[in-house]
């Protein structure tokens, strides 16, 4: 693989083009992380509006109808709904564990079985999430993607 | 040991369809099971399977209250399978209403809950392992 990289004061944006043959495993992983590098996120905190890399998200969550940003050690409020996030981080790292909660699954550290059919997911930050045993076959899927 | 959990759960679910399918062959009587004895408990199996259902049913319901508390959990499903089963062992005329009788069906409820709940269990656990397996390869990579 050739590496062509350009660096010049010129430039206002970083703009990556792929040339590629045929689409490998390898080169899907990279790209996923391209696209995972390349989106941002608006969070809210103390009014105050952030722009949340994907990359330092952790998980999103849905209470009471507002959805949260769960970053290592912040939590913001976001104004996109969890279904409208689903679609926008199709081809990502990020699949939904519940109802109410999208994963990040690059931030997952390990899983643990519980009595009810459900896993308990304990992320870098040693925060702990509930995959809902329905959704536990797309968690396998995501990470065997 | 992983191989073994899965041929486990699958002797669970193959007798679960024997069963069931004795008791189709012996509903619709095209002469199939031959041994009387068998043919004389096929109605209460036929009724305990329901009852099995209607448990299932019943659990999916209660499963949808927000509840954290996993003794909690617990303690909502044995009330639900004990909703269901009392009344329709009764109706079916599977055991009386005694104290001795209830007593041992009590017994025979509670321990079906933790067979159960132990091969939900297993089956979590072969989730667990895989997960982990796939995660602790993704690390080395």
């Amino acid at each position: 693989m050739k590496l062509v990289i350009e660096q010049s004061l010129e430039y206002d944006d970083v703009e990556i083009t792929i040339k590629c043959g045929l689409i490998d495993k390898r080169l899907e992983n990279l790209i996923e992380q391209i696209r995972i590098y390349s989106f941002s996120i608006t969070g809210k905190k103390d009014n105050t509006s952030y722009y949340i890399k994907l990359e330092d998200i952790f998980y999103f969550e849905s209470i009471d109808d507002k959805t949260f940003i769960y970053s290592k050690n912040d939590i913001y409020e976001c104004d996109l709904k969890l279904y409208e996030l689903e679609e926008y981080l199709l081809n990502t790292s990020f699949t939904r564990i519940s109802k109410s909660c999208i994963l990040n699954t690059e931030k997952l550290k390990g899983v643990k079985a519980m009595i009810n059919g459900k896993l308990e997911a304990t992320l870098y930050n040693n925060e702990k999430v509930i995959i809902n045993r329905h959704y536990v076959k797309s968690v396998k899927d995501e990470l065997s993607r | 040991m992983d191989k073994l959990k899965v041929n486990f759960n699958m002797s669970c679910v193959s007798f679960t369809w024997i069963t069931l399918f004795l008791c189709i062959i012996n509903k619709i009587n095209i002469g199939l099971t031959k041994n009387v004895r068998l043919a004389l408990y096929l109605d209460e199996i036929l009724q305990i399977y329901i009852m099995c259902v209607l448990v299932q049913v019943i659990m999916y319901f209660t499963d949808k209250i927000h509840i954290e508390n996993i003794i909690l959990i617990n303690i909502i499903r044995i009330i639900d399978i004990f909703i269901i089963v009392i009344p329709c062992g009764l109706y079916f005329n599977l055991f009386e209403f005694s104290v001795r009788q209830i007593s041992l069906v009590s017994i025979m409820n509670i321990s079906a809950y933790l067979i159960v709940t132990f091969t939900v269990l297993i089956g979590n656990k072969i989730n667990e392992i895989y997960i982990n397996s796939i995660l602790n390869k993704k690390r080395s990579e």
